[in-house]
This record gives C-alpha cells, sequence and structure tokens, in this order.
C-alpha cells in the first residue's frame, strides 16, 4: 500500500465543491506533482489532504490510517507537514520563535538536534535568526517556512508552490533543495507548482487537475511527453 | 485627600487592568466583544464569598479559588459556544451572543444568590467583605490596597512570562496571528483558545474579589462595571494587551478624579459613566485603534 492513498476524493468550501472523484497514491521517497492551469483547484486539493476545507466526500489514507475526518494538527502529529503558498510563517513573531513554534511537541534536546540537521541544509537562517518576521524577504520567509517543515520532520512533505514569488535562481535552488530531501533525508513530496515544465522534470508521479477534475494520472515524463495535455493545460 | 483620591484609583485600576487584559484576550482569539467579562468577575466574587462563608478564611485567601472557578466558567463558555461559532459567525453575531451569555450567566448568578440565601442564612445581595488594615511605617493602609496591587503586578507578570518566554504563550501567539497555520504545525488551537478564554475568566474573577472590599455588589455588578471595562479597553487598544493594562490605569485614576470632583461640587456621582462613554467617543475620534495603534505606527 502507497503512503499516501487518496480515493475519490472531492473538496471544496461551503456548498461549493472545488475538487472532484480524485484518485492518486504517493509512495515511500516519491516526488509527486500536482499541476494545472490558475484556478484549477490544486492548493483546494493540498489544503483538503490537510483537513484545512471541507470534504465532500472520499477517503485521505496516510501510512494505512484514514485520515479523512482528523483535525489538521493531528494530520501534522502523524508526520504529514504542510507548507501554504501564502501566510506560512508568523509575522509577528522572531525567526527564532517560529521555529521554536515548529517543533513545540519535541523535547530540547531532539529540538536541538533537528535544528542543527535543518540550519545544515538551510544555513543562510542563521543570519536572520532574532530578526521579526515581518522585516524578512520574500525569498528569507520561503526559506524559514521550509525549515519550520523540516523541523517537524515529516515523512510526506506536501508544498504548495514554494518557488512562487521567488526569483528565477532562488526557484532553482528551492528545485534543488526538494531532490535533496528525496535523496539526503528520504522524505516523500507532494508539489503544486505552476511552474510546471521545471517541476515535471524533477518528479516521479504527477496528477493534470484542469477545472477541479483529474485529466492525467501517471509518470511526470508521461505527462511531459504527451504534447497535447502540455500545450493545452501547461503552457509547455 | 490627593492621597486618599491616588491610592482609590490606583485599587480601582488594579481591577480595570485585569478585567479589561481578559477583554482583549477574548478579543484576539476569538474576535468576541465579550459583554459577559463583568460576569466573570460577579461568578469570582460569589465562589470567594460562599468558600469564605463555608471555612471562615478571608477572600484574600480564596483568590485562587476564585481564578479556578472563573476559568472553568469562561472555558466552558468557550467550547460550549464560541467554540462551536468560530469560523462561522460574523462579528455582530458573536456580540449578541456574548450578550445572550452575559444575560445567562446574571440569571444564574441570580438564582444561586436566592440558594444561598435560603440555604446558609445569609446576604445572597448587597453584601461586603470586611477588610483588614496593616499599619506600614506608622500608616494605616487597606489589606484591598496591598492585595490588589500585588495581585495584579503578580498576575501581569506571570501574563508576560506565560506569553513570551513558554512554548504554550509562543503558541497562543501564533493561534491568534493565524489559526490554520498554527494547526498545520501541530497545534490544537481549540486547546490554546480554550486557555485564553480560562485565563480571561480567571483574572475577570480574581478582580472581582477586591470589588466587595469597596462597595456592596450582587449579580448585576458585573454589568454595572461593563462599560468602564470596554472603555479601558478602547482606550488603549482592544487588541493589545499592554494597550488595555495602560487604559485601564488610564480611565481607572480619570473616573476616580471626576468622582471625586462631580462630589465636590455637589453633584450626583451618577454622572460617572459619562467619563466611560467621552473616554470612547474621544478616542475612537483620534485614535481608532486606540492608543496601542500610536506606538505600533511608529515601530
Amino acid at each position: 500500500m502507497g503512503l499516501l492513498v487518496v480515493e475519490n476524493l472531492s473538496v471544496g468550501y461551503e456548498k461549493m465543491e472545488i475538487v472532484s472523484g480524485v484518485n492518486f497514491t504517493v509512495e515511500k521517497e516519491e516526488i509527486f506533482v500536482i499541476v494545472g492551469p490558475n484556478g484549477s483547484g490544486k492548493s483546494t486539493l493540498l489544503k483538503g489532504l490537510f483537513g484545512l476545507v471541507r470534504i465532500f466526500g472520499g477517503r485521505v489514507i496516510l501510512g494505512g490510517r484514514d485520515i479523512t475526518h482528523l483535525p489538521p494538527y493531528k494530520r501534522s502529529l502523524l508526520g504529514l507537514s504542510y507548507l501554504p503558498q501564502l501566510g506560512n510563517t508568523f509575522e509577528s513573531l522572531t525567526v527564532w520563535e517560529n521555529l521554536v513554534l515548529a517543533a513545540h511537541d519535541l523535547p530540547r534536546d531532539e529540538f536541538t538536534g533537528r535544528l542543527e540537521n535543518v540550519l545544515e541544509i538551510l544555513p543562510d537562517i542563521k543570519r536572520f535568526m532574532n530578526r521579526k518576521v515581518h522585516t524578512l524577504s520574500g525569498g528569507e520567509r520561503q526559506m524559514l517556512a521550509l525549515a519550520m517543515g523540516l523541523l517537524r520532520n515529516p515523512f510526506l512533505l506536501m508544498m504548495d508552490e514554494p518557488t512562487a514569488a521567488l526569483s528565477p535562481k532562488l526557484a532553482s535552488r528551492v528545485f534543488q533543495q526538494v531532490l535533496e530531501l528525496r535523496k539526503n533525508h528520504g522524505l516523500s513530496i507532494l508539489l503544486v507548482e505552476q511552474n510546471a515544465l521545471k517541476a515535471l522534470e524533477i518528479g516521479d508521479k504527477a496528477l493534470l487537475l484542469v477545472s477541479g477534475q483529474p485529466k492525467f494520472y501517471g509518470p511526470a515524463q508521461d505527462l511531459l511527453k504527451s504534447e497535447e495535455l502540455a500545450r493545452l493545460y501547461l503552457g509547455v | 485627600m490627593l492621597e486618599e483620591i491616588f491610592l482609590n484609583g490606583l485599587i480601582y485600576s488594579n481591577l480595570l487592568a485585569l478585567l479589561s487584559i481578559g477583554l482583549s484576550l477574548t478579543m484576539l482569539t476569538s474576535k468576541v466583544s465579550n459583554f459577559a467579562q463583568g460576569d466573570f468577575a460577579v461568578v469570582g466574587i460569589y465562589a470567594a464569598y460562599t468558600t469564605s462563608l463555608l471555612t471562615r478564611v478571608t477572600p484574600y485567601m480564596l483568590l485562587p479559588i476564585a481564578f479556578l472557578v472563573g476559568a472553568a466558567v469562561a472555558a466552558g463558555v468557550y467550547l460550549l459556544v464560541f467554540d462551536k461559532l468560530r469560523g462561522k459567525a460574523n462579528l455582530v453575531t458573536l456580540m449578541i451572543v456574548s450578550i445572550a451569555i452575559d444575560i445567562i450567566l446574571r440569571a444564574s448568578t441570580q438564582i444561586y444568590a436566592d440558594l444561598l440565601q435560603s440555604s446558609l442564612h445569609v446576604f445572597g445581595r448587597g453584601f461586603i467583605f470586611n477588610d483588614i488594615m496593616y499599619n506600614v511605617a506608622g500608616t494605616r493602609v487597606s489589606g484591598v490596597l496591598i492585595y490588589s496591587t500585588v495581585t495584579t503586578i503578580f498576575l501581569l507578570a506571570l501574563l508576560y512570562v506565560l506569553l513570551f518566554k513558554t512554548k504554550l504563550g509562543i503558541a497562543m501567539r501564533a493561534s491568534i496571528e493565524n489559526p490554520s497555520l498554527a494547526e498545520t504545525l501541530g497545534i490544537n488551537v481549540r486547546k490554546v483558545f480554550t486557555i485564553s478564554w480560562g485565563l480571561s475568566g480567571g483574572l475577570a474573577a480574581v478582580a472581582g474579589v477586591f470589588l466587595p472590599f469597596r462597595m456592596p455588589v450582587n449579580p448585576d455588578t458585573g454589568f454595572a462595571i461593563l462599560l468602564s471595562i470596554f472603555a479601558a479597553a478602547t482606550v488603549g487598544g482592544m487588541t493589545s494587551l499592554a494597550g488595555s493594562v495602560l487604559g485601564a490605569y488610564i480611565l481607572g485614576f480619570s473616573e476616580t478624579v471626576f468622582t471625586f470632583l462631580l462630589s465636590s461640587i455637589g453633584l450626583s456621582t451618577a454622572y460617572r459613566p459619562a467619563l466611560a462613554f467621552t473616554a470612547i467617543i474621544l478616542t475612537l475620534l483620534v485614535a481608532p485603534g486606540g492608543l496601542s495603534s500610536l506606538w505600533n505606527r511608529k515601530g
């Protein structure tokens, strides 16, 4: 059985169903990419997987356990980590407080060890550890958000457009980090990305969402090769 | 005379500080302009009164019990009502619900006062607490001045340490800023908000215990002081804890001086609430976000 199994999932807001009948499986140490045009429901689907929006039907199974109706904080404690596209750090707190918060359930020794590991991956954070988040640049915030996600030591990291609003150079670094996280830390990664071409290049499997409906599910390379789908929906 | 006005102002301001900081906590966590805040103080009064009657211990020693009972009632109100409305009700609905809670709590306290009167054969309403006088450097000082000042400083310091030096405090501040993100980091926001409401109710209940040392109290006492609580929080900045404390001391001293001036020129002190209303209106006209918005703007 896969690490994350999504069965016929439909999600949305209040009375409005945005994404319907999605099925896919994320395996261990896999990079799974969700792509699609603007407004296709990619972010809503990710929120649905984390219990942040209304579930209209279907099931979400993590490590063999049905988590469809678990509150978000319990999903996080089970090893699922979610990096929202916007508002992914606490602006009124310092960088240090954000990191402490991300690892709030860890004993001090374990927190210190994990923080050292995360700072090896993202050493730049040391430079602005005591600053309030609202004084950071967009790239620095994104780095902090990633550090917070990694501190939780998840086995599945869900990232919602982590390269949005970043310079091409910083965006390349983020994609590089995604590959390193899988290779060096054995993480499974579920990536929602606007930069479809780059995401599909590093992805193992992909889901193409169009107007809330799944149009393609399979190897990422196959989607890249499908000229019609890539041209119609991804601008590739 | 001036010394007496200052001491009265200090006692009143201490009570307002504990009450208004609690009001700000509920406003920050659940966006509720809580009309039941004064009732939590009354819960503290009756908890201390009942325990004092049964144990013959001075109410000053029963502050922890009042805190716990007030905290339990406030946490219960949050869990039973406001948690269910989180993310579903708008600000006006939440305010109207809090007025309903105020009416229910006042009615419940009226019933409790009747039961107290019939079962223990004591006054259920209009009672006062006997104060203890201390000799400090040759001057006789009332216990309520000493205990209310020490308790307020202690509780505000404790609240500061909790909010800024502990993981729970960081979680509270984070949950207030972005509850959804806090949930994604494994924080049980419902639990954090329940604790915030508990703190708010506990602080109000402790403030309540000092009231019968100054004036006769009844189940409606909380509603009578509600306007001053709102005025203090509004002057300081409804969503700023430090601002609420500052607003409490400004309003507490102003009201005390105003009352003294009214009585010295032969006017009724019934005009006292006019000052609270004036403070609210002037603040909203000059700095709608309260005094804290002025230093936040500079920062």
